[in-house]
């Protein structure tokens, strides 16, 4: 029991519970305590930047699931076969100016068309002081050709322990530009079935595009994950996400802190909204009350499409790894980055949840997986 | 609820040795210590991005010692200054202790009170999340201290965090780490030698 996390879906408090610091907290405060005054003395701004205090805070949010969703599952988007893809083709083929509302999925997934999905994440890790990242162990295990050979999407991108956010074709295709997945045909036709790109997005997912990106998911990562063109969706607006919108979450699944200001001393300071990324506030001076309070707003789209990923059992709070960065070749200030961040980070706090945050019920006339509404975590910590 | 630095389990250990001038050691105390509130109170300044903009700030450089302790009503966390710190005559103009006197927060307020340095080679990590503070009081230091002409022994420690909030004119430290123990009548035969360990 350390800390506290609230989910809020508008007014409503879904949830509360206390969270857990790990040993990276302790480690931040022993390196806060032991940094060289001399660094000071050194007239080079980036040597100098790495005493600037918020170097040493909260940076980062970050949403994982259990390590069956990445490798066990064979319903859930990760999942990848020979069979999965060939049964694409034949759709892409034979049904291609159709459009479905959820995941492509008969015999393969869930029957999911429209209704809600209830993804396979298996059990999650248990809460261990000791962790280093959320969940072990988080591999995806789908292999397929790259360049005429099978390759294992993990030997290219190993799993991080959390989800990622590859579905953006800026993110992916850059991601990819140089490894055997950047093929955007696939048996000579450009972008219509899945290519090697789109495939190797769609097994590593996990967080949809923004509203005004809605062009731009590659046309054969929307095939193989909503089953559908994403331009020929018409409910499309109920999967867009808040993080992809803003490009406030790197390709790792870290969503960046987006104020470091200080709350209370600044005339007509206002707090950020939690969609534009991860925001803090706390009190000052007389009205200190030792609580700081972390917020972050998961859109809709965002819940429905990681869903589709296994779901989030974890949450974790991030600051940077100072050693990491700096042996990274990265030098302070760490300016924030999507696809090439500068900043390593280290495992602050987690917290596991018992029931997946994206947990959704039908009512029948709108049904799961199009009405996932908007959720907002709020982490507060009591340092009195 | 448990607050952060009780969550996240903050403790500290307190060794002080007599070090007599032939070479000879003597450990007079030996026990736990009691984190404050201060300390919860400079990492939220942090955290907030509200206090100092250097990490130096938040760092503990600084100790003081005290004739007065334990502090009426015992020592607990929510205490914020020594029950009776010695002045920077009290520390001796001898010694090789830097005093450097400063506004101290207590409890919404200021007190204009001396502490020592703790120089940056004794502040030492010895584990992932570990942190040893090595004070010396030297053998020409908290000699003889007197007040309303009685003989006055040490009796009391703590440990201050430099600037929490960043104060520009001058450093206004904060207690963090407090302790006290049997009396000690330092006298120029021995140097005391407080070995601190804090596990964050």
């Amino acid at each position: 029991m350390r800390g506290e996390v609230e989910i809020w879906q508008g007014d409503s408090l879904l949830y509360t519970e206390p969270n857990m610091l790990v040993d990276g907290a302790g480690e931040l405060l022993a390196e806060i305590m032991t940094v060289s005054p001399s660094l000071s003395a050194v007239e080079d701004h980036a040597t100098s930047s790495i005493l600037d205090s918020s170097n040493y805070t909260i940076q980062a949010i970050s949403f994982g699931t259990g390590s069956d969703a990445f490798n066990k599952s064979t319903r859930n988007a990760q999942y990848l076969n020979a069979g999965k893809i060939e049964y694409l083709v034949d759709k892409f083929e034979t049904l291609a100016a159709g459009y479905r509302t959820g995941p492509v999925t008969t015999g393969i997934q869930n029957e999911v068309d429209g209704s809600s999905y209830i993804p396979d994440a298996g059990l999650p890790e248990w809460p261990n002081p000791t962790s280093r990242v959320l969940e072990h162990n988080t591999s995806v295990a789908a292999t397929f050709a790259g360049s005429g050979v099978d390759v294992a999407v993990s030997s290219v991108f190993p799993g991080n322990g959390q989800h990622v956010n590859f579905l953006p074709s800026s993110i992916g295709s850059g991601m990819m530009e140089a490894s055997v997945f950047s093929s955007t045909e696939y048996d000579g036709s450009t972008q219509y079935y899945p290519s090697s790109l789109g495939l190797a997005q769609s097994v590593l997912g996990a967080f949809p595009i923004g509203s005004s990106t809605g062009g731009d998911m590659d046309r054969a990562t929307s095939r193989v994950m909503l089953g559908e063109d994403f331009t020929q969706r018409d409910v499309g607006n109920k999967t867009y996400g808040f993080f992809n919108e803003v490009s406030s979450m790197d390709v790792s699944g870290f969503v960046n802190m987006v104020m470091s200001g200080s709350p209370g001393t600044t005339t007509g300071y206002a707090m950020s909204s939690g969609a534009s990324g991860l925001c803090v506030s706390g009190g000052i001076d007389a009205t200190n009350s030792g609580t700081v309070e972390y917020s972050v707003m998961l859109a809709g789209g965002d819940l429905a499409t990681v869903n589709l990923y296994g779901g989030i059992y974890h949450l974790g709070l991030w600051t940077i790894d100072m050693k990491e960065s700096l042996l990274n070749g990265n030098t302070p200030p760490f300016a924030f980055s999507v696809l090439n961040n500068p900043r390593k980070y280290k495992l602050f706090a987690r917290k596991g949840l018992s029931k997946n945050l994206c947990y959704i019920n039908d009512d029948g006339a709108t049904p799961g997986f199009d009405n996932h509404t908007d959720l907002t975590i709020k982490w507060r910590l009591h340092f009195l | 609820m448990k607050n952060f630095t009780e969550e996240l389990g903050i403790n500290g250990h307190l060794t002080i040795i007599k070090q007599y001038n032939d070479g000879q050691e003597e450990v007079v105390f030996d026990d736990h210590n009691i984190i404050v509130s201060g300390m919860g109170v400079g990492l939220s300044y942090m955290f907030t991005g509200s206090g100092s903009n250097s990490v130096l700030d938040y760092q503990i450089d600084r100790f003081q010692v005290g004739v007065s302790g334990p502090p009426t009503g015992g020592a607990t966390s929510a205490i914020y200054q020594l029950s009776g710190p010695c002045t920077e005559d009290e520390y001796g103009a001898g010694s090789n202790l830097f005093i450097a006197v400063k506004d101290q927060i207590t409890n919404n307020t200021y007190t204009t009170l001396a502490a020592a340095q703790i120089p940056a080679n004794k502040r030492t990590r010895i584990k992932d999340s570990s942190v040893r503070y090595t004070l010396v009081i030297d053998e020409e230091a908290c000699n003889g201290i007197q007040r309303g002409g009685n003989d006055m022994s040490i009796n009391e420690v703590g440990l201050l965090m430099k600037n929490p909030t960043g104060n520009i004119s001058a450093d206004r430290p904060l207690l963090v780490a407090y302790r006290t123990f049997s009396d000690i009548i330092k006298t120029s035969d021995f140097s005391l030698i407080f070995r601190w360990t804090l596990n964050f």
